[in-house]
């Protein structure tokens, strides 16, 4: 009788205690993560064994957005933010005076599970300051995400951050395990690389990528072109994995990705925009995260900033897109121009008003690939467009049953209804008419009396009572 | 006049609108049996089938009827967009099935024809709000392995979104409790199924619960970048009407 009584009490004073505890890691490790912009659960697929917690939807779903407008869909938290490392632009670094916390591998995978089996989260999305070393670190990374799949069954997403320098052996291991990995570029070039972040080098950051590229194609040779190795029988040398993978789709179902953080160096938007592209082609990465730097660190190596560059951001987003979706290549989006991206109007326009020889483009006859070109056109208007004129020639007024927004798009398409004079107008004119419609470039202004010019309120008096 | 009547289910609705779409026929009025207001002046030819049970799987079987020209894509869409349960919607699925039948196959390439961009349309709105809710939707724990979570859709999402839960959780019990509508769906671990007329009051949370949230809310707060602060993107994203159920608390 006594043992049932003196239980309980004592797990209840322990109680609290350990929640505080869990509280302040969870406060200021996610705090710590935030910058960190990658959010997406998507490009990945796993199917529930039975008994076993969760899939991954291919599709990527997004669980809430926070104040800032940014979609959470999974617990993005650092393992820990005590670090070895000193880089000018992260708020981590040791040098700054800041609250430090660490989780324990159990204390993230309990956590990870009871949020996901209410449905908060789509999964995890795991990195982490160096603790010690970049091998200590990664093994500790490791036993989180083990403890999740092995001891939890969970089948969710995981998004776990490479550490840069860390054994190749424990790369493998971990991506094995993980959905996505990432290693963070952080910097669009070495200089700037050595300059502020002098613990790290690209090398350090190239190599780990490239041999997961390397460890993926070979256990995707469908999805991704050719083996690099003509026979299993030639493995060996440090490149190779320490241990057969069970499944042949285990590794990194999900691909790489990388962020690069915008306005904290020099580098322009072609540049930047260059880099991607060689990263999408040779790293075959699936994602490059942009990050608009924002300053939290004073340091003579960086740029003084009152507010982040948030505009410069959502452009290389939308070149980015261009790069990956719509078939653009960086030196076509450049040509005979400026190497950056035109504040004003979007990529595709800024395209588009350099080429006015391509438009305007005819509707019922132009390939998929052409009405991708035509700016205020997306993926699912040129998709629609092509499958419904097999049914039968459409007109303007189809286009627009057919939900596709014409607002830039009627300059530069041409259908049976289509009006005159929005077509053919020389770029100059046109770049007038699109700024025009812009919201918040030029607002229009309801005339007053009082501005024009020699006018006199006492006449104006006179003449509304007749009086002089 | 020819007024026919079903039971309220899709399944029903197909069943009476089957024998006038094989002539090539539209009824003069469609409704429901225990509709509010009934017609006026409707002479009484009535067609009343007897399935009242709730058949989701037969629902999305294309098959069952054997349409000629109804593939699985217009089925899909016929379905998604009854589950919006616009007023006139069945009026509208039959419109768009008997044009499904004269084109003999491929009618939704017609997405300019009024019949058809009424139901597609409507199945987006069905079908996004399911995506949505597979985010939004928050469950709470209230016993051993139990879980139950409330929502207030617009559409009728419940038959379509329940078995993404399945897949998903299917180690733990649950409930998602529609209160619009008054209907729940039940998941043990073995089978799912649709329960109507379920209970409004709300059950009592598990002791661990009341921390898990603060920890949910604590992680929302501080993954918020300050210097990017954009609540108005963050409402457009979820719109207040969802605000109700969630745990956490947007628009701070």
């Amino acid at each position: 009788m006594a043992n049932v009584i003196t239980t309980p009490t004592r797990s209840t004073e322990q109680e609290p205690e350990r929640l505080t505890g869990i509280f302040a890691k969870l406060r200021i490790l996610s705090a710590a993560a935030r910058y960190d912009v990658s959010c997406a659960s998507s490009g990945s697929s796993r199917k529930s064994a039975p008994g076993s917690l969760g899939n991954v939807a291919a599709s990527g779903i997004c669980h809430s957005w926070a104040a800032d407008g940014r979609c959470i869909s999974l617990l993005k938290v650092l393992f820990t933010n005590y670090c070895a490392y000193d880089c000018a632009y992260c708020m981590n670094r040791r040098s700054n005076d800041i609250e430090r916390a660490s989780f324990t591998p159990e204390e993230l995978a309990e956590l990870t599970i009871s949020f996901y089996r209410r449905n908060y989260i789509e999964g995890l999305f795991l990195s982490s300051g160096i603790l010690g070393n970049p091998d200590y670190t990664m093994e500790l990374l490791i036993r989180s995400v083990r403890l999740l799949r092995e001891v939890h069954r969970f089948s969710g997403y995981i998004h776990l951050k490479g550490i840069p320098g860390a054994d190749p052996a424990l790369l493998f291991e971990a991506g094995s395990l993980v959905d996505r990995m990432s290693l963070n570029l952080e910097l669009p070039s070495q200089s700037s690389l050595q300059l502020l972040a002098p613990d790290k080098s690209k090398e350090q950051i190239l190599l780990p990528m490239s041999r997961i590229r390397d460890w993926h194609r070979e256990h995707h040779p469908l999805k991704n072109g050719p083996s690099l190795l003509t026979s299993h029988a030639s493995v060996s040398g440090p490149m190779q994995p320490c241990k057969p993978v069970a499944q042949a789709s285990a590794f990194v179902p999900g691909g790489q990705s990388t962020q690069i953080i915008i306005g904290a160096s020099p580098e322009d938007d072609r540049q930047i925009l260059t880099l991607s592209e060689n990263l999408y082609k040779k790293m075959q990465l699936k994602r490059v995260y942009y990050s608009a730097y924002i300053q939290y660190n004073h340091d003579s190596r960086l740029p003084e900033f009152q507010q982040p560059p948030l505009l410069r951001e959502h452009r290389l987003y939308q070149a980015d897109w261009l790069l990956r979706f719509y078939h653009f290549s960086v030196a076509e989006l450049f040509e005979n121009g400026a190497p950056s991206l035109d504040s004003d109007l979007d990529p595709k326009i800024m395209w588009a008003l350099r080429h006015p020889e391509m438009f305007p483009v005819d509707v019922n006859r132009a390939d998929f690939a052409m009405l991708l070109r035509v700016p205020g056109l997306g993926m699912i208007s040129a998709q629609r467009i092509v499958r419904a004129r097999r049914a039968g020639k459409l007109s303007y007024s189809d286009l627009i049953k057919l939900g596709v927004v014409l607002k830039r798009a009627r300059f530069f398409l041409l259908a049976p209804g289509s009006t005159n004079t929005d077509l053919g107008l020389d770029p100059q004119l046109l770049r007038r008419r699109l700024l025009a419609s812009e919201p918040g470039v030029i607002k229009p202004i309801q005339l007053s009396l009082n501005d024009v010019p020699g006018f006199q309120p006492e006449i104006w008096k006179s003449a509304v009572t007749g009086q002089l | 006049m020819n007024i026919l009547r079903y039971d309220g289910s899709f399944y029903g609705l197909i069943s009476v609108l089957v024998p006038y779409l094989q002539r090539g026929q539209l009824p003069d009025g469609i409704e429901r049996e225990n509709a509010r207001q009934p017609m006026l002046f409707a002479p009484e030819e009535e067609q009343t089938t007897s399935l009242s049970s709730f058949s989701a799987d037969l629902a999305r079987d294309p098959q069952a009827f054997r349409l000629p020209g109804v593939g699985n894509e217009t089925w899909l869409n016929a379905w998604h967009a009854f589950l919006s349960e616009s007023p006139g919607i069945e009026q509208a699925i039959a419109r768009y099935l008997l044009l499904a039948i004269e084109k003999r196959g491929g009618v939704d390439s017609f997405m300019a024809d009024d019949r058809v961009r009424l139901i597609q349309r409507l199945a987006r709105r069905v079908t996004f709000e399911r995506h949505r809710f597979m985010g939004l939707l928050r469950f709470r724990s209230i016993g051993a392995d139990l879980y139950y979570a409330s929502i207030a859709s617009d559409n009728f999402i419940l038959p379509i979104l329940a078995p993404f839960f399945v897949k998903r959780f299917s180690d733990q019990q649950w409930i998602i409790h529609d209160r619009r509508r008054a209907i729940a769906a039940i998941y043990d671990r073995r089978t799912w199924t649709i329960i109507e007329r379920a209970a409004t009051d709300l059950p009592v949370d598990s002791p661990e619960e009341d921390a898990t949230q603060q920890l949910w809310q604590c992680f929302f707060d501080s993954i918020a970048v300050r210097e990017r602060l954009n609540l108005a993107l963050q409402q457009k994203c979820i719109p207040k009407k969802y605000w109700h159920d969630l745990i956490e608390k947007p628009g701070r």
